[in-house]
């Protein structure tokens, strides 16, 4: 169980929260291998091969920012919930959004949690190892 | 009948059916008078020829009779014994007296009537004639005195004496029927007198009868055909004038002044109804029809006019501000759309750069270690304290601008319950008192939006409090369809120039450095309770405590 590792695309555009979630990562020992992409679009090209065919296996986890350039998290939900190969993956929001609407968008669109960004750095932590302990537990399908 | 008369006077104007009327009544009354006239002067003439022929001819007839007698008289004397004045009487008699009398009687015996009378007397005459031979011959035998001693000539005598005698007795009688007649005659004359005088009154009285008639008849006619018209003319425009408009018909063709009087209330009406079809087409929105003028001093016409221009051009501004309200609406959404926008964009945009500068600053300490000075450890803990309460303020912005009345769930709700709701999710200090009306009522709300409101004004007293011994205490009041909510607290008080200032957004009294506090809940619980048609207040003095008082709508009263 522990020896396979998924892997993990962050779709964020903020270069601080990249560094803030590879950091808190770091911290937590948490040696997935992660993907970054800068926005929905550029996301969803990734996960349908176009930008890296070497990838051989599709990120089980999304962690997913919602105000992002081009393509926002709400529309890139929309998008691979309607793609029959990419629809099973499990996504956690992480944004600065506190809004009733965003939250019910989301989870209207099978998000498997939303986490509002801590100021902190110690609270985010916490919140990466919760995260890391939960998907350690899960299993996922091979392919 | 009748009504055909009728319908022939209706074509004559008044005027000449009352000139009609009063010839027909002076006809009348001439033909009346004319008749009585010539009936009186029958009547008299009648008086006249009793008056100059009856006494006459009766008179004359009696002295014809006695003219007749005195000869018969004479004779019988003379032929007793000899008398020469009797003898010259007779004589004289014979000679002229007698043809004067005769022509005398039948000179007054002209009249028609006496004919018969006449006709008697000329044979009275005409047996007189043979009395007066006998006579002549009785006076021829006794000529003298000597023949009254002949016996001989005295039996002639004697039988020409009683041929004589029984003769003039006869005739006597003849004459005095013959009196008679001629007195039946003029009795006759006199009723025929009496019958024209009765012909008269009668006349009369028909003539009075028929002026009665006429006059019943033309007091009927001018009821008919004037009074009644005017009458209900009169009443309908009596109902014109209250207002009812009622278009009428005369059932009558007529050309007098009545029928014009007629056209022209009809033309009234019709002038009336025109301008009611007119008005409530105009009512109805319809700008454009054309209002009809009866005339050039059509006033009222005008007047409608006017109203429908005015009406037109006032329609027409009210579309035009419609139009302008529509897009001063459409502008007012875009803003409030545009100020959402901006609440989103502060709530995201904004605060990520903040966590950005927040977790570059705790990395920036973590490389550094115990390299950091205690001084720029310090500094950053303050950095972060800033940011802290840079995020702490674009939090209020976006609560501020989304506070309001919820339309959704307005249900009954016991504010109480939200009282003691809000209590607890506030912290309290261990020795703070708290008193809550027991009959706080069920009030029509949105619970978030009162929830809201009770923890703004619950943790202001709390927060605020500096008292030893902290009491706040909740009631309320019933002032009309509003209840009056007041939470009191002993608190420092606030000093009357800030009674204002403290419900607006950011203003505090004290410094955010000393009490972490961003200014925000008064005012956001003003904008809620004023959106709800509720006021705020604060009743206050620096060392009294402060009593904020809000009113909240209570659409159904609960006791």
């Amino acid at each position: 169980m522990g020896d396979k590792m998924v892997n993990i695309l962050l779709v964020e555009d903020d270069e601080v929260d990249v560094m803030n979630v590879k950091r808190a990562f770091k911290k937590n020992n948490v040696t997935n291998p992660l993907y970054v992409c800068n926005n929905g679009l550029e996301a969803l090209n990734f996960l349908r091969g176009e930008r890296d065919p070497s990838i051989i296996e599709i990120p089980k986890i999304i962690l997913l920012d919602l105000n992002m350039p081009k393509m926002g998290g709400i529309e890139f939900l929309r998008e691979i919930r309607k793609d029959d190969k990419l629809k099973n993956i499990s996504v956690f929001v992480m944004t600065t959004s506190n809004e009733d609407k965003d939250k019910v968008d989301a989870y209207n669109l099978n998000v498997a949690g939303y986490i509002l960004k801590p100021l902190s750095m110690e609270r985010f932590i916490e919140a990466v190892s919760t995260l890391n302990n939960y998907w350690k537990l899960c299993e996922f399908p091979d392919k | 009948m009748f009504q055909a008369l009728l319908n022939r006077m209706y074509r004559m104007k008044i005027g000449t059916r009352t000139a009609i009327s009063y010839f027909a009544v002076i006809m009348v009354v001439l033909i009346f008078t004319t008749a009585s006239v010539l009936l009186l002067q029958y009547g008299k003439n009648i008086d006249i020829k009793i008056a100059s022929s009856f006494s006459p001819v009766i008179n004359a007839i009696k002295d014809y009779q006695y003219l007749i007698e005195e000869s018969g008289r004479l004779s019988i004397d003379l032929s007793i014994q000899p008398n020469a004045a009797k003898k010259l009487r007779l004589q004289k008699i014979h000679d002229r007296i007698y043809t004067r009398q005769k022509l005398q009687v039948i000179g007054l015996c002209q009249e028609p009537g006496l004919a018969d009378v006449k006709k008697r007397i000329i044979g009275v005459d005409k047996r007189f004639e043979l009395i007066m031979t006998n006579e002549k011959a009785l006076l021829a035998i006794l000529d003298s005195s000597v023949a009254y001693q002949d016996t001989t000539k005295m039996r002639e005598a004697l039988v020409l004496r009683d041929k004589i005698e029984t003769e003039i007795g006869k005739q006597k009688l003849i004459l005095s029927e013959t009196s008679l007649q001629a007195i039946s005659v003029f009795n006759k004359l006199d009723s025929q007198k009496f019958a024209s005088y009765r012909t008269l009154s009668y006349l009369l009285m028909v003539m009075i009868f028929v002026i009665v008639l006429l006059g019943i008849l033309s007091i009927y006619i001018t009821n008919v055909t004037i009074i009644k018209p005017i009458k209900e003319l009169s009443s309908i425009l009596d109902e014109v004038g209250a207002g009812k408009i009622i278009s009428f018909q005369s059932h009558i063709a007529r050309a007098d002044e009545i029928g014009e009087m007629i056209t022209s209330a009809q033309k009234v009406v019709q002038g009336f109804k025109t301008k009611e079809q007119v008005a409530n087409a105009i009512g109805k929105g319809d700008y454009d029809i054309k209002v009809p003028m009866l005339s050039r001093r059509d006033r009222l016409g005008k007047a409608l006019s006017e109203m429908k221009d005015n009406l037109k051009r006032s329609k027409e501004k009210e579309a035009e501000n419609i139009k302008s309200l529509e897009a001063y609406t459409n502008r007012l959404e875009k803003k409030n759309k545009e100020l959402d926008q901006f609440a989103y964009i502060t709530s995201h945009d904004l605060k990520s750069p903040l966590r950005g500068i927040n977790n570059l600053t705790e990395w920036i300490q973590e490389d550094m270690g115990e390299s950091l000075s205690p001084d720029s450890a310090k500094y950053f803990q303050m950095l972060r304290g800033r940011v802290h309460r840079m995020e702490n303020l674009i939090n209020s912005i976006l609560k501020y601008s989304r506070a309001g009345k919820t339309n959704e769930n307005q249900e009954e709700t016991s504010s109480k319950e939200l009282v003691y709701e809000a209590l607890n999710s506030l912290e309290i200090p261990e020795n703070t008192s708290i008193l809550v009306d027991e009959t706080l009522p069920i009030v029509e709300t949105n619970r978030r939006d009162l929830l809201e409101v009770m923890m703004v004004f619950l943790s202001n007293a709390i927060n605020h409090n500096t008292s030893v011994e902290p009491v706040i205490n909740i009631t309320y009041k019933t002032s009309g369809s509003l209840i009056e909510f007041c939470i009191a607290d002993n608190g420092p008080g606030i000093s009357a120039e800030f009674h204002e200032k403290i419900f607006t957004i950011f203003q505090t009294l004290e410094r955010r450095d000393d009490v972490e506090n961003i200014g925000a809940g008064l005012a956001i619980g003003k904008k809620i309770i004023e959106d709800y048609g509720g006021k705020v207040w604060v009743e206050s003095s620096p060392g009294n405590g402060a009593r904020f008082f809000f009113t909240w709508p209570s659409p159904q009263f609960h006791a």
